[in-house]
């Protein structure tokens, strides 16, 4: 159950159904689009898999972060997911974005619930403005810019877009809530 | 239809319509449990597969990522050492360019449009198309040709489908590489000996560039002599890094390195300075040698290799009279047409001064015998010969000759050829004269390339099937022989990423769509696991699993002894039992007897032969898009010597356009330096990628590929790098 305190700020729903959209598409999102689905996809593969020039859009945070070695970032991620007990899939690298989009969700949803019912440790609710800017920072917006870029559809553009805002939202929120706590 | 933000929030296409229940839930992360690994520091022990040396290695493993990969202090061949390109390799399983998927190709080759398929879709699809053409051509599965690389412990398996498919079109790396020093050895000493460098205290190396083409062991030992302890002498037509290490610099000039050993047995020899106890009880044909050489003298090698005549007489007499004297056989040797006699020649350098196992010389190398991984094979009854079968005097059944092969497989003779498998090897890209493979490429109706990488062959290729990383899989033991023989291991650091399989696994499954002849599935003919296989294969040595397991390699201590053939402990594998410095068995193929000079052809006025070499952060052109090895060198660039350069007016840094005699050509930025005799150019490997799935390397610089012309020798089958004659021009 949600704290009273949490419910307004956390957006686990919207985190997942954002992670979502970054699956491999199908037909149906092909017909949502109204675009023929190889095309759809030869888009995927060029932004997300294999690319001229190189992949243009890689769905890795890290990738964004020139500034940080992307493997210690990783590290560092991974890490605090296990702290807070839980486990990255090991089919994608930790900073594969719909997973991390995932284990914020889940790290949410974990700030609420009782420490007896969950035998790791919990986030505690101050950390999460530091958890924010220390992992889900900075790499929404290049991301969003370089599918704003090459993204012909809008589609992973847009949902870049709203991923960057919603976690700005929170960033924004939860150290509102906190500092007025 | 385009997205925005405003209806990607409201409307069909987004956030609106998506539902959690259909695509939503969690698939990437999971809630502990209690048996689940808290964050931590893991070290697995593995070997390098980035160059030949495979250097055993720890790997550092933290929270699940590879952080780095320290060397193994206990492995011997490396011995505390783990070079730039080995510690790169840690980022490669992440890097976001890699080969994730199956992909089956939907636009034209080369234009970059892929789907992502299931791995049994992309089996199916490759079998419907090669079943199709191998029915087309009556049934003749030698249609289709199967590449494959070293470097890999699980080639083997590769091979093994190439058998049972029914298929003798193998093309390996050799041909590119050393199988022509392999040959001239073999003739002299029955064997491709080692040079016991660290035993050696003067050493002859002729373009042997181990400080940048490393050799784990001789690199070491090279470069840790102590100072006075051991002379170098080195030739190349460029300043090496191993040149700026050697006693003494010879700028020889390319395609002269016979010349220059025919001249030293001339003056050792003419001198008496040659070890008669040591020719009169294990070498024959010295008389007719002797007789030989005295026509190349060093005043003519002088003429010939640039060298002056004084130098090669001191330096004759230096390498007869030092005890342990080696001249180093080399490794690579695709260099010029008389490839195979160059190698005969150095290895008769060697023979008459008895450098061959005693301390410092040539020695055989040994092995630890592992039980061979068995398969039963598939019989056919109508087969065919190799497609470049009466081409090559002594063509290895397995290596192929690549340039024999493809100038064949391009005109169909005797057969056609229309599919290509290619496991990790990038054959765009190491072959010489690229428009010729893709002339090849065009006539083929099926290209698979299994790979880790996006390579420029993967990018032309019509089914990619993704192999597991190095780091992420499980390699069976593998031998690597020498002076001191030692077995190593590959065990996964993490979990294979992405939709990958290691190459046992996806011949296994794509075995699953094809039959042989009997209606049999190929997949019966793969039996057991990659674990079992490993297990059979060291079950003679008691608790070798277990330590290949914790220490990364396993050695029973064997080292070559010194004597060994001397004493008549072990027999010299030629048919005369003795060393041949005059070949019964090359004159009765119609193949010179002795190593006969004959000059390379000039270049001509502002004409330049290519020459090729490596770069001490590279391999080829595997590691040149690693980011950390990139970033020392991002772009190659061609090497011209001062006096050539200011006549044709250029500097370092113009971007310039080489072009060869057979329509190759690449522009490339120019680097003007005295480090490279006036009459040749060079560049390094690895650059130039046509591959835009390469993006550090795409369209910077040039590619040796595009740029050597297609020649081959026909005693071993070897593609020959120094053959190309190219004109520059400014851009």
């Amino acid at each position: 159950m949600n704290s009273p305190a949490l419910s307004a700020i956390s957006s686990p729903h919207r985190l997942l159904n954002l992670a979502g959209c970054f699956d491999y598409p199908l037909s149906a999102r092909a017909e949502q689009l109204r675009l023929p689905t190889l095309e759809l996809e030869n888009t995927y593969v060029r932004l997300f898999i294999n690319s001229l020039g190189g992949v243009k859009a890689p769905p890795y945070a890290g990738c964004y972060l020139d500034w940080r070695d992307r493997r210690q970032f990783m590290i560092e991620f991974s890490g605090l997911c296990r702290q807070y007990g839980i486990v990255l899939g090991s089919s994608q690298p930790p900073d594969y974005i719909p997973a991390m989009l995932e284990a914020l969700a889940l790290l949410l949803d974990e700030c609420s619930e009782l420490p007896e019912f969950y035998p790791h440790d919990s986030v505690p609710v101050p950390a999460l403005p530091a958890l924010l800017n220390n992992f889900y920072r900075y790499w929404p917006e290049f991301f969003a810019s370089v599918l704003k870029e090459h993204d012909e559809t809008g589609f992973y553009a847009a949902a870049a877009t709203a991923l960057q805002d919603t976690l700005a939202n929170l960033r924004q929120t939860t150290t509102a809530r906190l500092t007025s706590n | 239809m385009s997205v925005s933000r405003r209806t990607f929030l409201g409307g069909a296409a987004g956030l609106g319509a998506l539902g959690l229940a259909s695509s939503t839930g969690l698939r990437f992360v999971r809630r502990a449990t209690a048996s689940d690994r808290p964050a931590e520091t893991r070290y697995i022990n593995s070997s390098c597969a980035i160059c030949t040396s495979k250097c055993v290695f720890r790997g550092q493993v933290v929270n699940g990522v590879i952080k780095r990969l320290e060397p193994e202090p206990d492995f011997p061949k490396s011995r505390g050492m783990m070079c730039a390109r080995g510690n790169a390799g840690a980022w490669t399983p992440y890097d976001p360019d890699r080969v994730k998927y199956p992909m089956i190709r939907t636009g034209k080759r080369g234009e970059g449009k892929w789907r992502k398929a299931s791995w049994e879709e992309a089996c199916r699809y490759i079998a419907d198309k090669t079943n199709q053409v191998v029915a087309e051509e009556g049934g003749n599965r030698a249609c289709i040709g199967f590449a494959s690389s070293e470097g890999t412990y699980q080639e083997h398996y590769w091979n093994q489908f190439r058998m049972v498919f029914g298929s003798p079109n193998s093309l390996r790396h050799p041909t590119l590489c050393l199988s022509s020093v392999i040959r001239g050895f073999q003739s002299v000493f029955g064997t491709y000996p080692s040079a016991d460098v660290r035993n050696a205290r003067y050493l002859i190396m002729a373009g042997a560039d181990r400080a940048e083409a490393i050799f784990t062991p001789d690199t070491i030992d090279i470069f840790n002599r102590p100072v006075g302890s051991c002379k170098l002498i080195y030739l190349d037509p460029r300043f090496t890094r191993t040149a700026a290490k050697a006693d003494k610099w010879l700028p020889i000039k390319p395609g002269t390195d016979m010349a220059f050993a025919l001249a030293l047995m001339h003056v050792i020899i003419g001198e008496g300075l040659h070890d008669r106890d040591f020719i009169d009880k294990y070498c024959t044909g010295f008389a007719e040698l002797a007789e030989h050489v005295k026509q190349y003298s060093p005043q003519w090698a002088e003429a010939e290799t640039g060298i002056a005549a004084a130098d090669i007489i001191e330096i004759a007499r230096e390498f007869a009279t030092t005890p342990n004297a080696v001249f180093y056989p080399g490794r690579r040797s695709s260099w010029q047409g008389d490839e195979v006699q160059t190698r005969r020649a150095i290895a008769m350098v060697n023979a008459i001064v008895g450098a061959f196992d005693q301390p410092g010389g040539l020695i055989p190398n040994i092995g630890i015998p592992l039980n061979s991984y068995f398969y039963e094979p598939a019989w056919y009854s109508e087969t065919q010969p190799r497609l470049e079968q009466e081409d090559v005097t002594f063509l290895n059944p397995r290596d192929g000759s690549w340039i024999a092969w493809r100038d064949r497989a391009i005109k169909g003779d005797p057969y056609r050829i229309r599919g290509l498998f290619v496991y990790k090897q990038n054959v765009v890209d190491s072959v010489p004269d690229r428009n010729k493979t893709f002339e090849l490429f065009d006539q083929l109706d099926i290209i698979v390339c299994v790979d880790t990488f996006m390579s420029d062959t993967a990018w032309y290729a019509d089914v990619i099937l993704p192999e597991s990383n190095y780091l992420e899989r499980f390699d069976p033991p593998y031998l690597l022989s020498g002076i001191e023989p030692v077995v190593v291991i590959r065990q996964p650091l993490i979990d294979p990423l992405y939709d990958t399989k290691p190459c046992f696994e996806i011949v296994r499954e794509l075995a699953e769509y094809f039959e042989d002849e009997d209606g049999e599935l190929l997949s019966s003919y793969f039996e057991g696991t990659v674990e079992e296989h490993a297990e059979d294969s060291v079950s003679a040595y008691p608790g070798a699993l277990d330590q290949l397991r914790e220490k990364g390699f396993f050695t029973t201590g064997a080292k070559a002894g010194y004597g060994d053939y001397r004493s008549g402990k072990k027999n010299i594998a030629t048919a005369s039992g003795k060393i041949e410095l005059y070949s019964e068995d090359l004159a009765g193929r119609g193949i010179e007897p002795l190593p006969v000079f004959r000059a390379p052809e000039d270049p001509g006025e502002n004409r330049f032969r290519f020459v090729v070499g490596r770069h001490a952060i590279h391999t080829h052109s595997m590691t040149a898009a690693f980011p950390e090895l990139n970033w020392h060198m991002p772009e190659n660039a061609v090497w011209i010597n001062p006096v050539p350069a200011a006549k044709l007016g250029i500097k370092t840094g113009d971007l310039v356009v080489m072009q060869n005699r057979t329509g190759g050509e690449v522009k490339i930025k120019a680097l003007v330096t005295e480090g490279i005799r006036p009459d040749c150019v060079f560049f390094a490997h690895g650059y130039g990628s046509l591959s835009p799935g390469k993006p550090l390397v795409y369209n910077k610089g040039a590619t040796q590929a595009a740029i050597l012309e297609s020649h081959f020798e026909p005693i071993s089958g070897n593609a020959l790098m120094h053959e190309t004659i190219v004109e520059i021009r400014r851009a």
